[in-house]
């Protein structure tokens, strides 16, 4: 009975990446003064952790905002809650998780430190639990911090809220940003790194990196090895990122989760759609995608409107099930920037 | 590294199954319905079987050529011409197959846009246009056992099948273990019961097909089976001989869930599947034809957009509750209260139909949340995972900056 | 002389390039439904020239001394009116043809050319190209009747004109619904002629008389 049935279950992929540590790219850091330097970590009040995050440079990873904005704007306050994003729902992406397990006291002290600023009342860490191609066990505590294993299926971001009590404010900081806070406080380092998962079906050593900003694809790659030629090199998630083509010319940045090489590409395979359902099935939004893709190739943007086009998450579950590999995903995130253009226009 | 990049849209894991593995499936399903009409009736079952297959795997070629599509070789013309001399007698005149095939392939599949557009079922219009134009040939089944001639007209002795005892009234002279084993006259493909019904079981397992077409066709035609008897004796017999006679188990597995003219969810597939079953019994209980089963699902056939668009309206309904609700709240105490808004309350008011005017479509943002947040301290009961969803959409375009 | 010229090449374009039937979509129903074998055929196509032509001719001549609302109930009345000369001269091709039509002749006499182009185009026509286009019509449903009863009948009972001379090659032909299939593989056909001969869409009739 899957009338409301939403999201799919990929293959996760995430092994053996997750079991093993991070590998730390070779790089010279860099450093930032400030006036209380030589306080302990503990005596340090609100307002300088904020400071050491505007100084630090810290960007959150999971929207690519600074942290220091977020935390001098927010103040929870009793039944607020902190949520430590390491969710990690994309097949093969595993840098937040790998944090969590193999750096868990570093972690805690970022989360410790940011707990200060913000004081809510309830601080955990949210993971994604079904991984049911290998047998790694999530822990039930990193640190003092509780891990909440959230289940069901892909797209699993979304469902972080759920667990929020009614009426009351949270926020969602990322792990890595926790990290790299935490080394701020005590080193007074700047944040010139970031995590990315380095995989795919052709990477021979696939790990974790902890590369410097600004690397190219092209490194990162050489650094874990590759063991055929890829026709698809994807930055960003499996699931929502994009394919490119200079690898020698794409950098990385704070935002960027993943760098994977493909040994086949999906591009030119397809047929017609049989109208099978499956996407409909999948869509974790409950829209009739069958049919809001075939609006959006005859160009009917009223009937998308009415079909709720604009609810599209761009999550790419349809893309997924699609048996006729159909490029339903991108057709429908193409329609609605159409849609959103033709508005601002006022021509619909 | 560079020279072998490809260019791809978003989502660069898919899922290994396609449309070719789907129709290999169903492809593989017929073959045991094969083997047991040759068992049943020689060389001439399975000829007739590979000349539907090739003579619409052609047509469809043809057709394509017509269309001036990219050629396709997909595998679904390979069914319909499979499909097709199942539903016949064995000793059924190549000819007759070939024009039913024609019908399939050229008349119902591409003069609406080839694969994946046609309107009707092609095997059951091809079918019924056979039924119509031949009944002599189409409905008079030769005996089981005995082995009939490939080519040419055939001489087999002609027996009485289980469905046309039925529309007579009459109990059927074949016990139930005969018409599950498929000795009884019939459609050379639909009277091995065992057998079609684990190759539908395979194809569920596959997840080739979805499990609840069948079932939700089945169990009520089984029920109007028992509640309108067409023979007498006891319930079971009358659900047995009805079930099993005809093409009711074979079609269901293999022709009612073919995927293009069947809606796409599954609330909407129940639909179809029961209302299947009741114009099915009612073609099979009032009609003088045993292609009962055909005729009714080319009739269901015109019905799957409208339970589609009854699915779209449901969850259109679903994927608003929240603004819907928030509309209702705010209207009540708008009219209970008319003279002693409190004074903080009063700009809530006016925003609200200006909000409502400037953005229909757009999801709710801030107001209706706080709205929500209201009326789930009043009931506090329902916690179910809609509930919960609804929490999540409005919370999060808000989500950081809410607190300020 | 351009003039006259000019409404006969409009009028002639009714025969194929803007079949009634085939381009325009009129009187789908009655033909597919009606005509199953060509002497079918020849009767509808002689009942529909007989309803068409001096409707129109007479549209043009007092259609504008009409008065608005007693137009079309006019010409409904002259086209059905007509049904009775052509029952006659079709009863010279079998006796009973007219009768076993059923309703569709009469279905014709107040199908849309009789009633609604009467009022909308013919009346700002003059008498000669009205009745140009009256004729022109009328042939261009008889080719497309003809057409298709003969295929009909050809297919569902092997005969021609009542002669019999082959087994029926698809007996399912003799159903109405066969008659819609097969108008619309002839549909097709014209558009695909239409086509290869690189003809650009042309305005439907009413649109040029608008302006």
């Amino acid at each position: 009975m899957s009338f409301f049935v939403k999201g799919i279950l990929p293959e996760q992929k995430k092994e053996p990446m997750l079991t093993r540590s991070t590998l730390v790219m070779r790089q010279e850091f860099e450093y930032f003064d400030c006036d209380f330097e030589e306080t302990p970590v503990e005596d340090l009040s609100a307002e300088q952790i904020t400071e050491i995050a505007r100084l630090a440079e810290i960007v959150d990873e999971c929207d690519g905002k600074m942290l220091w904005e977020k935390l001098e704007k927010l103040n929870l306050g009793e039944g607020g809650t902190l949520i430590i994003d390491a969710i990690d729902d994309e097949p093969y992406i595993s840098s937040q998780m790998s944090i969590c397990i193999h750096q868990p006291e570093k972690l805690s002290l970022g989360i410790e430190l940011c707990e200060k600023v913000l004081s809510p009342g309830k601080t955990y860490i949210a993971m994604y639990r079904h991984i049911l191609d290998s047998n790694f066990g999530i822990p039930g505590k990193i640190g003092k911090y509780k891990v909440r294993k959230i289940g069901g299926r892909y797209p699993a971001e979304n469902r972080v809220y759920r667990h929020i009590p009614k009426g009351k404010n949270s926020v969602i900081v990322g792990a890595c940003a926790m990290l790299h806070l935490a080394r701020a406080a005590e080193e007074s380092r700047k944040m010139t790194s970031c995590f990315v998962t380095v995989a795919g079906d052709v990477v021979k050593n696939p790990r974790n990196v902890e590369v410097p900003i600004g690397t190219t694809a092209e490194k990162v790659l050489e650094l874990c090895g590759l063991s055929a030629e890829p026709e698809t090199i994807v930055m960003g998630g499996s699931m929502t990122g994009r394919a490119i083509f200079e690898p020698e010319n794409e950098v990385i940045v704070p935002t960027t989760r993943g760098v994977i090489a493909l040994e086949r590409s999906y591009g030119t395979y397809s047929y017609t759609c049989i109208g099978c359902g499956r996407c409909d099935h999948a869509c974790p939004k409950a829209l009739s995608v069958c049919a809001l893709r075939k609006f959006a190739d005859a160009g009917k943007f009223e009937e998308l409107c009415r079909y709720d086009v604009n609810m599209c998450i761009g999550c790419g579950a349809c893309s997924y099930v699609c048996p006729s590999r159909i490029d339903v995903a991108a057709t429908l995130i193409k329609a609605k920037k159409q849609i959103e253009l033709a508005r601002k226009e006022g021509t619909l | 590294m560079k020279e072998k990049l490809m260019f791809q849209n978003a989502p660069h894991v898919r899922q290994s199954e396609s449309v070719v593995t789907m129709m290999a499936d169903v492809i593989i399903a017929l073959l045991p319905v094969y083997l047991m009409s040759f068992f049943y009736y020689g060389l001439r079952a399975v000829m007739l079987g590979i000349f539907g297959a090739v003579t619409c795997a052609v047509l469809s070629l043809i057709g394509q050529l017509l269309l001036k599509e990219k050629l396709n070789f997909d595998l679904t013309p390979i069914i319909t011409g499979l499909i097709i001399p199942l539903l016949m007698p064995a000793s059924i005149p190549y000819y007759v197959v070939f024009s039913a095939c024609a019908v399939a392939i050229l008349v119902v599949k591409f003069p609406f846009g080839g694969t994946g557009s046609n309107l009707f079922n092609p095997a059951a219009v091809g079918f019924a246009s056979a039924a119509i134009c031949w009944p002599k040939e189409v409905f008079s089944y030769p005996a089981t056992m005995q082995s009939l001639e490939v080519f040419g007209e055939t001489t087999a002795r002609i027996a009485q099948s289980p469905a046309y005892s039925l529309s007579l009234g009459a109990v059927p002279d074949y016990n139930v273990l005969d018409m599950l084993l498929g000795s009884a006259p019939g459609p050379m493909g639909a009277t091995n019961i065992l057998v079609v019904a684990a190759c539908g079981i395979f194809l569920i397992v596959k997840k080739a097909i979805n499990w609840l077409t069948p079932f939700c066709f089945l169990v009520p035609y089984a029920l109007l089976c028992v509640l309108f008897p067409r023979i007498g004796g006891s319930p079971f017999d009358a659900l047995c001989y009805e079930l099993f006679s005809g093409t009711i188990i074979f079609g269901a597995f293999f022709m009612l869930t073919e995927p293009v003219t069947s809606p796409k969810r599954d609330f909407g597939k129940m639909l179809a599947g029961i209302s299947s079953a009741v114009v099915v019994f009612l073609f099979r209980y009032f009609g003088e034809f045993e292609m009962g089963f055909a005729s009714a699902l080319i009739v269901m056939n015109v019905f799957s957009p409208i339970f589609d668009a009854i699915c779209e309206s449901v969850l259109h309904i679903y994927r608003h509750k929240g603004a819907i609700l928030a509309s209702f709240k705010k209207e009540t105490p708008a009219e209970t209260k008319p003279a002693e808004v409190p004074a903080e309350a009063v700009p809530e008011e006016e925003e609200i139909p200006a909000e409502e005017t400037s953005s229909e479509e757009e999801v709710p943002e801030e107001e209706p949340a706080v709205e929500i947040d209201l009326s789930e301290e009043a009931e506090p009961s329902a916690e179910t995972e809609e509930e919960e969803e609804l929490s999540e959409e409005n919370e999060e375009p808000s989500g950081e900056e809410e607190t300020v | 002389m351009s003039e006259l010229k000019s409404c006969f090449k409009e009028s002639a374009s009714y025969l194929f390039l803007r079949n009634p039937v085939l381009v325009l979509g009129l009187v789908i129903g009655q033909l597919a439904a009606g005509v199953g074998t060509l002497q079918n055929a020849a009767a509808l196509s002689i009942t529909y020239f007989f309803v068409v032509v001096p409707t129109l001719v007479f549209a043009s001549l007092f259609g504008k001394k009409l008065p608005g609302w007693l137009k079309v109930v006019i010409y409904a009345l002259i086209s059905a009116l007509m049904l009775v000369p052509s029952y006659f001269i079709s009863g010279t091709i079998s006796a009973t043809i007219f009768d076993s039509a059923g309703i569709y002749p009469a279905l014709l006499a107040v199908s849309t050319v009789p009633v609604v182009y009467s009022s909308k185009i013919a009346e700002n026509q003059k008498p000669l190209s009205a009745l140009a286009g009256g004729i022109c019509i009328a042939l261009g449903f008889a080719f497309t009747a003809i057409i298709l009863g003969a295929a009909r009948e050809f297919l569902g009972s092997g005969s021609i004109w009542g002669f019999r001379f082959a087994k029926p090659l698809f007996p399912a032909a003799k159903l109405p619904i066969w008659g819609f299939i097969f108008l619309g593989f002839m549909a097709a056909l014209v558009n695909f002629i239409k086509d290869i001969l690189k003809i650009p869409e042309e305005t439907p009739a009413g649109g040029e008389e608008a302006k």
